[in-house]
């Protein structure tokens, strides 16, 4: 929050960010799927976007759908996990979130007619999936298969976001890969100071620190 | 035309018993000059996998795959119709970026069609040009026969070049993240505008 109240959201006003630069993640944010999204946002950061999601605002009293709106809209490009389209639980149900978001991703790239608004999507789905059973639409735009760990989804990423017209100079998935448990270590810190709560800027100070100082990072940077 | 004309003296291919591979990609409006390259390599002993020809009805991924697992050269045609962000072309791409980070001895060559800039990832390399009209692909394919050669007997990657780009966009990355952090530089910007 600013000296006169304002209170700025990440990408807007004095905190806009260039759209092309950023990526919206949308996927699950329990605990069970934490190591696999850190490995999404420090391979992200680590070629040169900057990660966005719902809950880079923390608990701040907005409606969640219009945070993910934001979010989504200030982003360019956006990283879509479908893995959890599954019943679970006693009740097998199925979470709903991911695919609702993915709509929106896609209607911001159908619907618009300026250049500047366009907006592109990778989908991640678990190797084997039967993501064309229940959602038959995607046919044509195939999600990137990886097999629920890190060491996959790096990969997957990466070789995405290397390739996008908007893309810098883009370290190897193995070099992220050997300096990702650091950072699942200093977020794991993090997160205990913050008993969960840890403001989304913080995660990827850290982030950046950690990969300029494995030289993922050009030197001078953070 | 290559940017920068190797000075290596290629070796004939006809004296040569090895085999090359070339996978060549390309936007489905430019398959007919790819298919025109690939017949002219052809004749000079270096195997093109082109989709149109060896891509087998099933598991297309696997087999696009396989195949740039298997080339010595990625051929990328670059023209305004080849956008990243055409399903295809993004899936083709992520592939050919994930085999070169694995491989030492794998060559990205971007050939330029149109006026188009190459991607960053195909930046690093050396450059062809080919004009979409061109009937006569007998200097092209002396190119391409020149620069699997050249890779072949030169086991340097091409140098970097400025990372100027790539240092400016983490600085941003460093700025707005520490503006978010604090609240100095808001505070500083309010002031002024008032």
């Amino acid at each position: 929050m600013s000296s006169s109240g304002k209170r700025y959201h990440l990408g807007l006003g004095p905190l806009a960010f260039p759209r092309e630069a950023s990526v919206f993640i949308n996927c699950p944010f329990d605990h069970d799927y934490r190591p696999i999204f850190d490995a999404i946002i420090f391979a992200a950061l680590c070629c040169g976007f900057l990660p966005r999601c719902a809950v880079e605002t923390g608990t701040a009293a907005q409606p969640r759908m219009d945070r993910i709106l934001t979010a989504m809209r200030s982003s360019k490009y956006s990283i879509h996990d479908l893995s959890r389209c599954r019943g679970e639980s006693d009740m097998n149900l199925a979470r709903f979130n991911m695919p609702l978001e993915l709509g929106m991703a896609m209607f911001q790239r159908f619907s618009s007619k300026r250049k500047a608004d366009f907006h592109d999507w990778l989908v991640l789905v678990p190797q084997g999936h039967l993501y064309k059973r229940f959602i038959s639409d995607l046919a044509g735009f195939d999600p990137m298969e990886y097999d629920g760990s890190h060491n996959t989804v790096v990969p997957a990423v990466m070789s995405w976001l290397a390739t996008r017209p908007d893309a810098v100079r883009t370290p190897t998935p193995q070099a992220v890969l050997k300096t990702l448990p650091e950072f699942a270590k200093a977020r794991a810190e993090l997160c205990a100071v913050w008993c969960d709560q840890t403001p989304w800027t913080d995660v990827l100070t850290v982030g950046i620190r950690i990969g300029c100082g494995a030289g993922l990072i050009p030197d001078g940077v953070s | 035309m290559a940017d920068e004309p190797s000075s290596f003296d290629p070796k004939p291919e006809k004296e040569s018993k090895k085999r090359f591979q070339v996978f060549i990609s390309h936007a489905r409006e430019d398959a007919e000059l790819a298919e025109r390259l690939c017949d002219a390599l052809a004749e000079r002993n270096v195997t093109c996998w082109l989709d149109k020809k060896k891509l087998k009805p099933g598991k297309w991924k696997s087999q696009i795959r396989d195949a740039i697992d298997r080339s010595q050269m990625c051929l990328v045609m670059l023209s305004r119709a080849s956008e990243a962000s055409k399903p295809w072309i993004s899936q083709e791409w992520s592939f050919i970026q994930s085999s070169a980070w694995k491989r030492d001895d794998l060559m990205l060559v971007p050939l330029l069609l149109d006026r188009v800039d190459p991607p960053t990832f195909l930046s690093d390399w050396q450059t062809l040009r080919c004009d979409k009209q061109a009937t006569d692909l007998n200097q092209l394919t002396t190119e391409i026969i020149t620069l699997l050669w050249g890779r072949t007997h030169a086991e340097e990657k091409p140098e970097k070049k400025s990372q100027a780009k790539t240092v400016e966009r983490f600085r941003k990355i460093s700025r707005i993240l520490a503006k978010a952090s604090g609240s100095e530089h808001i505070r500083k910007e309010e002031d002024a505008d008032e």
